[in-house]
């Protein structure tokens, strides 16, 4: 595995560690809700993990087309959750709009840093 | 407030943020952006837990120029947790109806044509026996001994066993020779 991909599967660690640590910290204070919302965030982090590690077994020790399969996923699985704050907009389910928002700003978060750890090795 | 309106209130308040809004529309009224600078939660956060809020009627919201202001719904507070205990179940019609079916059950199993086949060996059904019976009785008047038994003689002929119990269970009083109907409380 090289330097980029170590350290992308860090910060996917770290995050999903934060968030579970977070989601517990809420649930003790009586913030299941919030704390709930933290672990929908922790599940983005662990598909978008189990994608990097597809990626490298499907790629083989091919960097960019590891780079382009992970890209694409990345672009693929939020599309469902757009459409689905989109009618739960529709339906004015607050909820379910917070929920997906929460999916899409955590994928927009991974791809930024995945770009980052990318450019600043290349 | 009903039972399942009173169930939701409660669940919605047993968290901390969603308490905490509510102390802080307590003081006034605030808008979304508001809240979420005093509570140190993000906008959308605040927005779904006025959403939970609103939904069990603790919040209400009203236009002011730009903002959708949310205010504290005063009067759901108003309401005691004994008024909301004491208030009558959803339940209860559902209850009473299981009564009454029981009720006829027992009715139609131990009389036959007015008249009592035996004395039910189960307390609560031999209850529902003496209580018809009981209805036999007025209210507001007394009889003696001898006129109980020829009433109770008209349901089974151990009228001795059934006056006996009709004390005991409370439904009839007696004072020496006296008999009188007691009334339900």
């Amino acid at each position: 595995m090289n330097e980029q991909l170590q350290k992308f599967d860090a910060y996917l660690e770290e995050r999903i560690g934060a968030c579970k640590e977070r989601s517990e910290q809420l649930a003790a204070e009586d913030r299941k809700d919030e704390g709930n919302f933290e672990k929908v965030r922790a599940n983005v982090y662990e598909i978008f993990k189990t994608i990097r590690s597809v990626a490298e077994r499907v790629c083989g020790g091919d960097d960019f087309a590891g780079k382009r399969f992970f890209l694409q996923k990345a672009e693929e699985i939020p599309a469902s959750w757009s459409a689905s704050y989109d009618k739960a907009k529709q339906h004015g389910d607050l909820e379910k709009m917070h929920i997906e928002s929460i999916k899409l700003d955590t994928i927009r978060e991974i791809k930024d840093r995945y770009m980052q750890i990318w450019e600043e090795n290349t | 407030m009903t039972e399942t309106e009173a169930i939701r209130l409660f669940k919605c308040l047993a968290d901390k943020s969603r308490l905490q809004i509510l102390k802080s529309l307590s003081v006034e009224d605030m808008y979304v952006e508001r809240l979420a600078e005093r509570l140190g939660l993000t906008a959308p956060t605040i927005s779904f837990h006025l959403k939970k809020l609103s939904d069990a009627g603790a919040v209400t919201a009203y236009k002011n120029q730009y903002y959708m202001m949310y205010s504290l719904n005063r009067e759901i507070f108003q309401t005691s947790i004994l008024e909301i205990v004491q208030q009558e179940s959803d339940e209860a019609q559902k209850q009473a109806q299981r009564d009454a079916e029981y009720r006829q059950k027992v009715i139609n199993a131990f009389f036959e044509y007015g008249k009592l086949k035996s004395i039910p060996t189960q307390l609560k059904k031999e209850r529902i026996v003496l209580e018809v019976i009981a209805e036999a009785f007025d209210y507001d008047r007394m009889y003696s001994e001898r006129e109980v038994n020829i009433i109770i003689a008209d349901f089974y002929d151990d009228f001795c066993t059934i006056r006996r119990d009709m004390v005991d269970g409370r439904l009839l009083g007696r004072s020496g020779m006296e008999y009188w109907r007691i009334k339900k409380d």
